[in-house]
């Protein structure tokens, strides 16, 4: 058992009633959008390369897109060693994104094809 | 400073749903793709569809002939899968070790994971493209 207190809804003065969850403060952190990148700190830990997707999509779907997911993967310890934290996780983000992708033009083109073959009536091809 | 009564077990807990969802649902997919296969034989021509990379190009990509393949390995002829796909098997050593890895980080044990530097992703593209200009040659015995 916890020995923290539920906060209380109705007092008017608990600064974690309504609104945002305290998570100590946004002050310092990264202000305005477009600021430069330069010396920021890490958010979170170095982020997984994410290419178990890239593997996935490339021997076990097809298409480029798994080649492109391949090569964003590749990019992000390279990132994250530079300093450019937050380059790293886009690059896995979009190691799994064009992974995302790949499977699904591949399923949408299958499955189209199967409910095409059925509906005039071939079989095979 | 107060602290918020948010940061609740959450960051390591062992057993969490959220840190078994990788593994079983891997596992579950993994299973169902084996069962989709064993239902619609991938080597009858268009029984599981038709892979758009062939449709466009003509060409065989790196991933061709890997539904023949798990077929195969599912009915235990290794030779066969290789035959279909050389890199099948290699690639799925890759993942079965990605997913063990995954079942260790849920059951809090640190285990070392498969290659994954931007060296062995640069060798993979390199690789990849070698695999799939050689497999696509006249004659290659390569070919899905």
């Amino acid at each position: 058992m916890s020995d923290q207190y539920p906060p209380n809804p109705q007092d008017p003065y608990d600064p974690n009633v309504g609104g945002q969850p305290g998570y100590g403060s946004g002050y310092g952190q990264g202000g305005y959008p477009g600021a430069p990148s330069y010396g920021q700190q890490p958010n979170g830990p170095k982020p997984d390369n994410n290419l178990v997707w890239g593997i996935l999509a490339t021997v076990l779907c097809c298409l480029p897109f798994g080649i492109v997911s391949i090569v964003k993967a590749s990019k992000v310890d390279g990132l994250w060693n530079s300093g450019q934290f937050a380059a790293a996780q886009q690059a896995a983000a979009d190691a799994k994104k064009w992974a995302i992708i790949s499977a699904v033009v591949g399923l949408t083109v299958s499955v189209g094809y199967i409910i095409l073959a059925v509906l005039v009536g071939v079989s095979g091809a | 400073m107060t602290s918020p009564p948010i940061t609740t077990a959450n960051s390591q807990g062992a057993r969490s749903p959220a840190g078994w969802r990788t593994p079983v649902g891997g596992a579950a997919l993994a299973l169902a793709g084996v069962g989709l296969v064993l239902l619609r034989d991938p080597h009858r021509e268009g029984a599981l569809g038709i892979c758009p990379s062939l449709l466009l190009t003509g060409g065989y990509c790196p991933g061709c002939g890997s539904l023949r393949g798990v077929h195969d390995l599912a009915t235990g002829q290794l030779g066969e899968a290789v035959g279909h796909n050389l890199l099948l098997v290699p690639a799925l050593v890759w993942l079965v070790w990605w997913w063990v890895v995954q079942v260790g980080a849920t059951t809090g044990r640190r285990l070392a994971g498969p290659p994954s530097s931007a060296r062995f992703c640069w060798l993979l593209v390199a690789g990849l493209a070698v695999f799939t200009i050689a497999r696509n040659l006249p004659g290659s015995p390569l070919a899905p």
